[in-house]
């Protein structure tokens, strides 16, 4: 099918666990995900949802034990990398796909140079030694905006902000196929947060890579992505395009998250809208609907067993048995705020 | 395109290439000179505590020197002739001046010779033991560290824990008993006194070692534990690194570092502990010397062998402390 | 209120703890040995039997008898007195002391401090057994001038600790706040910083009771300590040298009971680190 060549990531049914000593942690639940080539894709959902979980497992990066994939596939390409061998995932690691991850503090090796770390990224996947890999590191860091000067300074002697520029070169040094960021702004000040996502956004559209942006920050997936997928509870509950999701949002999650960012328009003196409770506890995840405890338009069903994906309209799914309508209104609103835990 | 760099003035650490032009170890040098400025008034210090210590300990030197017999007469004229009526202040400098112009540090009665030539003589033998218990623990200590570290929950890792805990508990003294018994007395394998031939020296190294060596063992394995778990291990799995290459060059660096400060303050320690060693294997060093001192109430002996000791402890420790400035390019060296 | 949840808290996670149950275990036996020394020990410690010289264990003796026909046991029973009373009291010391100085150099800062950690320096240039020989030299032998001088040692130890503990909960709100309700220097150091510091001081008391009894073995060994007859453990090892040929038993059992003490304190120190430490998720 001419649909399969454009799919890039294929996630079928994956489901996470890691097994401590307080039970078994549910992390990530029967996930389905797909993401086209060239494209990019917000994940978002509240911090402990599973997406950092979610993105370790596409780089079988996961820690076993504790972690532990107990189900499904993660098609790259068409082929299975749960399937690949050591030496195959090790190809795939920084060569088809990499990782920018959260904290710039300490994603870097305190006791090598800049450019040394990039020099080993382009080492292990573009087969240049030596001076060639040295220029190559060199381009990398100006691409990201730091001058070659300091392509022998160490993590420390830069601020944070020039520290994932640093992780972006890195990320970028093989020109993978897939990038996924997982929060590359959240550790960082407001007013650096834009100029990376702006360097991000560049950088992936001038290399034509494709782009798993997590995230919990609606207002960045509005910037820089095509479409968005909502996970709550280890599962996603609402997929669909970014313009069709800001507009019409058909989970009731997602219209609490929408709720939940104060905006200019609102009126003085109104409360900050909440979604009342808590998010559920991954060892003991409630029976059906994982979001019904706290979702105002819950009925029975919800309670009883959840829904599953379904596709509403097309590119547009929902895992909701009652999905919002423009006549839904919006009942985290109308509720008082004083039934938040 | 060809980037150019502008290398500021080498010294003497330019075996270091790309390291020294970035952190000028010209840095390092005044860093070394300032902390051995430092180390005087210390030095200082610890020659005036103990001299003030062994000053007010009740007993007449001059009396200890002419035994009991001596009549007034002659102990106070002692006493003019060594200046033991002047003011404690200006004998605290007449000794500090001694020491630090003639290495004279005194004129012990009972050995009937300068302290500093009793202490020269037993110097070498007590440094050899100690630099080769360090060696010794650090070269068997480190690697357990390490390999039971990476092969956590395994067998090698439940069999050094164990010998860590036994290693830590078990006095140096007992050690050197068991060893003797063991290896001397039964099956008479290895000698139990002296510290001449290769053969005499083994036991007392390793059971100076000993303790060491299960410390280093132990704070090894919990560095390489903590670095593991860190992100930027993470980060260099996730470039696609082989697993033996994060471990090897990335994570042993990297927790190699804390290392060092112990083994130096360790290096105290086993100086320390060498007066138990040579007490057991009747090894003629300055710790047995201590020892002889501390029963006959040799106090220019006690003064002396201790200043030695803490003198070499402290450059030790600051020798350690600038390797450590110039391996961790974290340390700002203003 | 707050200070019965976090004790019941740090029990339950160090119940989980086996290694440190062991440790509380052989460290609740010693106590009572310590304590009830006279009806458990089946002789006395002093008491000489010259009939009965350097016998190996028999049903009468368990553990032999040493040369000068006292049973072993019964001075290892007793010993643990002396070594329980060494340990607790000189790490009181040191605790008290270097804790004081610690709290007081950190608060109040300035001069002060550095005066204070320069002199904390100073004895830390010495290595620990040298100074607790020098002050043993100076006050002469016996059970008290020993436990003054191993705990004049640790002192250093305990004060940087609870030095480091007060800076990093001096500048936080609370006491801000505390200070502007009028609490005194003294009111806010007793009540708000020391409790605070509690743990890390427990941890390293534990640990350092381990160190005090094994560094007062090593001076009694060497002739330091405690004079005879009294049952020092490691004065039994340094008597038993000697006979070390033919009565090797007499070298083993004094070691025995020290590794034990140690390792036990050991393993409680370790369990309560564990337990204390509030980072740690287990």
């Amino acid at each position: 099918m001419s649909e399969n060549k454009d799919i890039l990531l294929d996630i079928k049914d994956l489901s996470v666990q890691f097994n401590t000593d307080s039970g078994v942690v549910k992390a990530v639940n029967h996930l389905n995900l797909r993401l086209e080539r060239g494209k990019s894709l917000g994940f978002v959902g509240e911090t402990g949802a599973g997406k950092t979980t979610t993105a370790l497992s596409i780089l079988q990066l996961i820690q076993t034990p504790p972690g532990e994939i107990t189900s499904g596939e993660i098609l790259f390409n068409g082929v299975d990398v749960r399937r690949m061998t050591e030496a195959e995932k090790r190809h795939l690691r920084g060569g088809d796909i990499s990782m920018i991850f959260q904290d710039p503090m300490t994603s870097l090796n305190p006791i090598m140079t800049v450019e040394e770390q990039i020099m080993e990224m382009v080492s292990l996947h573009l087969n240049l030694k030596g001076e060639a890999a040295r220029e190559r590191a060199i381009e990398m860091l100006r691409l990201v905006g730091i001058r070659p000067e300091r392509a022998k300074d160490f993590p420390h002697q830069f601020s944070g902000g020039m520290r994932q520029r640093v992780v972006i070169a890195i990320a970028l040094a093989c020109r993978p196929q897939l990038i996924i960021a997982d929060e590359p702004t959240t550790a960082l000040d407001v007013t650096i947060q834009a100029q990376v996502l702006e360097l991000i956004k560049k950088l992936q559209q001038s290399e034509k890579t494709s782009m798993l942006l997590i995230t919990h920050d609606l207002g960045i997936v509005a910037e820089t992505c095509d479409s968005v997928a909502i996970m709550y509870g280890g599962h996603l509950v609402e997929y669909s395009g970014i313009k069709e999701l800001y507009t019409h949002p058909k989970h009731p999650y997602t219209q609490g998250l929408f709720n939940a960012v104060p905006t200019l328009e609102s009126p003085l003196g109104s409360r900050l809208a909440v979604i009342p409770g808590l998010p559920p506890d991954p060892t003991n995840l409630p029976k059906g609907c994982s979001f019904s405890p706290r979702c105002p338009y819950a009925k029975d069903i919800c309670h009883e067993r959840a829904c599953g994906m379904r596709e509403l309209e097309p590119g547009h799914f929902v895992d909701c048995h009652f999905p919002l309508t423009p006549e839904s209104g919006n009942a985290f609103l109308e509720r008082p705020s004083k039934e938040a835990e | 395109m060809k980037v150019v760099f502008n290398p500021p003035p080498y010294g003497f650490l330019d075996f270091r290439d790309h390291r020294s032009q970035r952190k000028g170890e010209a840095h390092v040098l005044k860093y070394a000179i300032r902390r051995i400025f430092i180390l005087i008034p210390v030095i200082l210090s610890v020659m005036f505590i103990l001299f003030t210590i062994l000053y007010f300990t009740p007993g007449d030197p001059a009396r200890i020197a002419l035994g009991e017999e001596a009549t007034p007469e002659t102990i106070e004229s002692f006493r003019e002739e060594h200046g033991l009526n002047d003011p404690f202040f200006v004998q605290f400098g007449r000794y500090v001046y001694n020491a630090a112009t003639k290495f004279d540090l005194g004129y012990s009665y009972n050995m009937k010779s300068p302290v500093s030539q009793e202490l020269a003589i037993r110097i070498p033998t007590t440094m050899k033991l100690a630099f080769a218990a360090v060696l010794f623990s650090t070269l068997l200590g480190l690697p357990l560290g390490i390999l039971s570290a990476i092969k956590q929950y395994s067998l090698l890792d439940s069999i050094v824990t164990v010998f860590i805990l036994l290693g830590v508990s078990m006095p140096t003294f007992w050690t050197g008993l068991l060893l003797i018994l063991a290896f001397s007395v039964k099956l008479g394998w290895l000698p139990s006194m002296g510290f001449d031939t290769l053969s005499e020296m083994v036991l007392p190294v390793v059971t100076l070692s000993g303790s060491s060596t299960a410390l280093f063992a132990k704070m090894t394995r919990s560095s390489m534990l903590e670095v593991v778990k860190s992100d930027y291990i993470r980060t260099a799995r996730a470039k696609g690194q082989k697993e033996s290459i994060v471990i090897w060059r990335h994570a042993l660096p990297n927790a190699l570092i804390p290392i060092m400060t112990i083994i130096s303050m360790q290096f105290g320690a086993l100086l320390g502990g060498s007066i138990v060693t040579e007490a057991i294997f009747s090894i003629s060093g300055v710790g047995r010397l201590m020892l002889e001192a501390i029963n006959l109430r040799d106090y220019p002996i006690i003064q002396g062998g201790v200043l030695f000791i803490s003198m070499a402890y402290c450059f030790i420790n600051l020798a350690v402390d600038l390797l450590y400035a110039v391996v961790d390019p974290r340390i700002h060296v203003k | 209120m707050k200070n019965n949840s976090m004790l019941k808290y740090t029990m339950i996670r160090l119940r989980r703890n086996y290694l440190a149950l062991f440790g509380l275990f052989i460290l609740v036996v010693l106590i009572v040995c310590a304590v009830f020394a006279d009806q458990l020990a089946p002789f006395g410690y002093a008491q000489q039997d010259y009939m009965m010289i350097r016998k190996a264990p028999s049903a009468v003796h368990w553990l032999g008898t040493d040369e000068f026909g006292r049973d072993i046991l019964s001075r290892l029973i007793y010993g643990s007195r002396i070594s329980l009373q060494v340990g607790l009291i000189a790490v009181s010391i040191s605790l008290v002391v270097g804790g004081l100085i610690g709290a007081v150099s950190g608060y109040f800062g300035g001069k002060l401090d550095n005066v204070l950690m320069r002199l904390m320096d100073i004895q830390m240039a010495i290595p620990t057994i040298l100074m607790a020989i020098v002050i043993s030299s100076v006050l002469g032998p016996g059970l008290f001038n020993l436990m003054v001088a191993v705990g004049i040692t640790y002192i250093p130890k305990f004060a940087r600790l609870t030095r480091a503990s007060v800076l990093s909960l001096k500048d936080q709100e609370f006491i801000e706040a505390a200070r502007a309700m009028g609490a005194s220097h003294t009111r806010i150091i007793c009540l708000y910083i020391l409790p605070n510091c509690a743990a890390p001081l427990i941890v390293q008391s534990t640990l350092s009771v381990a160190n005090a009894i094994l560094f007062a073995a090593t001076l009694s060994f060497l002739g330091l300590g405690i004079q005879p007859p009294y049952p020092e453990w490691g004065g039994m090892l340094s008597a038993a040298r000697p006979y070390l040929r033919n009565s090797a038993y007499m070298s083993i059992f004094p070691g025995l009971a020290i590794m034990f003490t140690i390792l036990s304190l050991n393993f409680l120190g370790d369990g309560l680190r564990d337990a204390l430490d509030p980072k740690q998720k287990r």
